[in-house]
């Protein structure tokens, strides 16, 4: 689904393996680290790996008809593409859902609790206050914790106060998922960052739509459930 | 861990996420002379953030500057500069270029507060030639967000212009034969005072306006340039978070331009590593914990092992052995990918958890390098299960770390020995500060192989040809200080062993690693170690898993080899060997003092400082002396340098084991030079111990 980060970097090409050292305009010596799609996609216009809306449904249904599994379709907004996620595990209250290029989110209630292997990943998160309050449709004030790694595999701790408020009502009709919900505001805020989660909670709590934030890096993520 | 060795590797930049922490009062900029600054010539009080890696070149009237510096703690940094002079008149010396060589030591003493200015000192060209020295005393104030005004005295070089006084008489005579500190000139004889002030218009653009206290005499004098003004003016352009530019006006006559690459060990470009997710850890129902039924099985524990070795090769880590019982289960693995060794530990586990039996309640993962199994790693599998999604430190209070042999014991798996491994690829050796042609270079087609006979016991050999190159045009040297009846050239014949395209064979060993007892390592290796000796070489070591110290001897029976790196053997043969203790240091520090008989028969000590970081990025120092006199040494009276290591992780994003590894040596001589041997063991074992472990313990979730 998310393909690792472009990286530009200069070298003064010490190390020969390094066969892709050259010279590219405007960057000096510069070596890039990317894999080749995302390369391309920095080339073509953005918006380029997005689907029309029928392409979409087309991709939709396919993925359906393909496994019965739970399964969601997730955009991280940052990088324009999409990729759908099948549930592959679950440990207690929190579910695993992985792309097939080894990918994962892990939610506790819809709830984005942790990434893997999208660089600048979320380690880990507390948030009982957010997820009662969302998942019960309610309004209140509540903490949360998200923890990172920092460049020397340090634990990075942020802590964010959030207003949990309950927004319009709205139907929703897409893959398997038919449903009534209320949309749910969170807007958090530290000392450096500040953020809105906005979440559409159907009549039994759970998310079926979602636009998350990740971390400071990857930003926003927008996550549609297509099968309970 | 694969390392490729550079005798020099100077500039390194990359774009860094993230915005600036700011400790005192920083500065980006560097001046001519490296330094961080915002100032043109002169030093200010400013620092660079901690951990900065910056490397310049700058030029103006004749001289050309390479240098390196790096803010070694938050008040605390040092430059090494390699200078180029263009007509400079040396007695004795016929090129055209004056080549010199210098290093720097700046020190912030005062932080500014509202009133106070910062206060720095600092010493330029401490040691060596004495060409560039000069101290001085320096105070910088900022005035609002955009403007630094800055004044000091100096000494040396910064006293020679408008002097205002003198304190005491400053000696000329040179120490030793170069190279060891000048402390009897420091803050002696003419003093004189500087300015300036630099004024940051915005993200991208400064200026910069300073009176020089440097008249530049030598130079004036030898017609290199017209030194007609002390007032010094430049431009400083940003182009991106590494990379800056600067252009100057200087001394009334001369046109000067700066560039400067930076680069921060202590960010990564990809923080966390954008590696796959790791497998999720499956979690036992309640009832399956008690289920034994598979241990009567026959066949149960080799399908186990072919399931599991199956399944961590996927995350890149190979299964060497298993021990299984009804209730626990030990994995001995070999990490072939990642350089953060608590991800391969952490992978290892979350494997075992979806394939062994649920009644396996205790999980043990052991490390093996070269045969030889090195530190444990063990959990409650329940505790695995239920803090999959906690912080790291959670866990870690759980994990229980050793280092016992009894993995030794374990019944290799079919697939793990033997086993042969090779490698094709080109290979670039580099040599700096040769008066010729500073920077000269072969590159080389090398084979490499090692064949693994069984558990501990590896032959090794690498050969190589010369493509291309010009390292067999190293100068004898014929400048500076020679040495009065030096030692057997023991390093210094690099010249002889690049003649020639080869092949030529770097090592042909075998070795034999192994563990002599709960806490103690060995290695023996027989065979052609190096380009240059022959021999035998025995190494024992001792480390506790949670100790900062460890303990190491090393013997070493050695013959030079023939200048064709072939099969024969010259006449000079020479037992060599030390005594070693490493301490952690902690906050990153880390040193090791080697005591021993060097290659020339010269006794004597190393000592080293090292700061690590926890991405393993290594920048450090080491010096050599012995009690070979340092007339007899020669240039440099004694043998030191700075060294880097860079993980290529680091760079790329991915993990991977593969680092790079620098040394600057100020000179090769013959004097304090030490075998190069592969397999040393200090660096793989303690990796694996928990001390080292839990520095970087967040990665275990990775």
């Amino acid at each position: 689904m998310i393909r690792p980060l472009t990286l530009v970097f200069g070298t003064l090409c010490l190390v020969f393996a390094l066969a892709s050292c050259g010279n590219q305009p405007g960057r000096g010596l510069v070596m890039k680290s990317i894999t080749s799609g995302a390369l391309k996609k920095n080339q073509a216009p953005a918006n380029a790996d997005m689907p029309s809306q029928q392409e979409l449904e087309a991709n939709i249904s396919h993925a359906l008809a393909n496994s019965d599994k739970r399964l969601s379709i997730v955009v991280i907004e940052k990088r324009d593409s999409f990729s759908f996620l099948t549930e592959i595990s679950q440990n207690g209250p929190i579910r695993t859902w992985a792309s097939p290029d080894r990918r994962t989110l892990s939610t506790s209630s819809g709830l984005i609790v942790a990434t893997r292997g999208l660089g600048f990943d979320l380690m880990s998160a507390s948030l009982p206050g957010s997820k009662a309050l969302v998942t019960s449709r309610k309004a209140g004030q509540a903490q949360r914790v998200l923890r990172y790694l920092d460049g020397e595999n340090q634990k990075q701790e942020l802590r964010f106060s959030c207003r949990v408020s309950r927004g319009k009502p709205q139907k929703i009709a897409i893959g398997e998922i038919r449903a009534s919900t209320i949309t749910m505001t969170e807007s958090c805020r530290s000392s450096g960052a500040s953020f809105e989660n906005t979440y559409l909670v159907d009549g039994r709590g759970r998310i079926v739509q979602s636009r998350q934030w990740l971390g400071a890096e990857n930003s926003y993520i927008f996550w549609q459930k297509l099968r309970h | 861990m694969r390392k490729t060795s550079t005798i020099f590797g100077i500039a390194l930049t990359t774009a860094l996420p993230g915005a600036l922490t700011s400790e005192g009062m920083t500065s980006e900029a560097v001046n001519m002379y490296g330094l961080p600054g915002g100032l043109v010539d002169m030093p200010t009080a400013e620092t660079a953030p901690d951990a900065q890696l910056t490397t310049s070149f700058s030029y103006f009237g004749g001289t050309t500057k390479s240098q390196l510096n790096f803010q070694l703690t938050p008040r605390l940094s040092g430059t090494f500069r390699y200078a180029a002079i263009r007509g400079l008149d040396v007695p004795g010396y016929t090129l055209a270029s004056y080549y010199d060589r210098s290093f720097d030591l700046h020190y912030r003493l005062l932080d500014e507060t509202k009133w106070r200015p910062a206060v720095a000192f600092g010493l330029r060209d401490l040691l060596g030639t004495g060409l560039y020295g000069g101290e001085y005393i320096v105070a910088t104030k900022s005035l609002g967000d955009k403007v630094r005004v800055t004044g000091g005295i100096g000494w040396g070089r910064l006293g020679s212009y408008n002097t205002i006084g003198q304190m005491g008489v400053r000696p000329t005579d040179t120490l030793g034969s170069g190279g060891v500190p000048n402390y009897d000139r420091w803050f002696r004889g003419d003093v004189a005072p500087f300015a300036g002030i630099s004024y940051q218009h915005d993200d991208k653009l400064s200026f910069a306006l300073e009176y020089s206290s440097d008249a530049y005499t030598r130079e004036d004098a030898d017609g290199v340039f017209e030194h007609r003004s002390p007032f010094n003016f430049g431009v400083r352009y940003r182009y991106s978070d590494s990379v800056s530019f600067g252009a100057y006006y200087m001394h009334g006559s001369e046109l000067g331009v700066n560039v400067s690459f930076a680069l921060n060990p202590r960010r990564s470009p990809v923080e966390g590593s954008s590696d796959t997710a790791p497998q999720p850890v499956a979690v036992r129902d309640a009832r399956s914990a008690r289920d034994l039924g598979w241990t009567l099985e026959p066949d149960s524990k080799p399908r186990l092992e072919l399931r599991l070795s199956r399944a961590l090769a996927q995350e890149g880590i190979v299964l060497e052995a298993l021990r299984l019982d009804g209730r626990s289960a030990e994995a001995l693995i070999r990490n072939e990918r990642y350089d953060v060794e608590a991800q391969a530990v952490g992978r290892t586990m979350r494997v075992m958890s979806r394939v062994l039996p649920a009644s396996v309640e205790t999980l043990e993962v052991t490390q093996s390098s070269n045969g030889m199994p090195l530190g444990s790693v063990s959990l409650a599998r329940t505790d695995l299960e239920q803090l999959e999604f906690s912080p790291s430190e959670a866990v870690l209070e759980r994990v229980s770390f050793s280092a016992d042999t009894r993995a030794g014991d374990l019944t290799p798996l079919d697939s793990a020995y033997p086993r042969f491994s090779w490698h094709l690829g080109p290979q670039v050796k580099l040599s700096v500060f040769d008066p010729d042609s500073p920077v000269r270079a072969d590159l080389l087609a090398i084979a490499e192989g090692q064949y693994h006979f069984g558990p501990g016991w590896v032959a090794s050999g690498s050969v190589n040809y010369k493509l291309a190159g010009n390292l067999d045009g190293l100068s004898p040297n014929r400048t500076g200080v020679q040495p009065v009846n030096p030692p057997h050239k023991v390093r210094s014949d690099a010249r002889l062993y690049a003649e020639g395209r080869g092949p030529k064979i770097d090592h042909l060993t075998l070795a034999k690693y192994g563990r002599l007892g709960d806490n103690i390592y060995g290695r023996m290796t027989f065979g052609y170690l190096e380009q240059m000796y022959a021999g035998i070489s025995g190494e024992i070591l001792w480390k506790q898993p949670t100790n900062r110290l460890a303990l190491g001897a090393e013997l070493n029976y050695v013959a030079q080899r023939d200048f064709d790196q072939r099969f024969g053997l010259q006449d000079y043969k020479i037992a060599t060997g030390h005594l070693s203790a490493y301490y952690d240091l902690g906050n990153g520090f880390h040193t090791q003092l080697d005591v021993g008989r060097y290659l020339a028969g010269d006794w004597g000590a190393t000592l080293s400082l090292d700061r690590e970081f926890g991405n393993g990025w290594r920048i450090g120092a080491y010096a050599t002396f012995t009690d070979l006199e340092f007339e007899r040494f020669g240039e440099g009276s004694f043998d030191k340098g700075i060294r880097i290591t860079m993980p290529l992780s680091w760079a790329l994003g991915n993990s991977t084991k593969r680092s790079t590894q620098t040394t600057l040596q100020s000179l090769t001589r013959d004097g304090g030079a030490r075998l190069n041997v592969n397999g040393r063991l200090y660096d793989t074992v303690r990796e694996t111990h928990g001390a080292d472990m839990a520095k970087t313990w967040g990665r275990f979730w990775r």
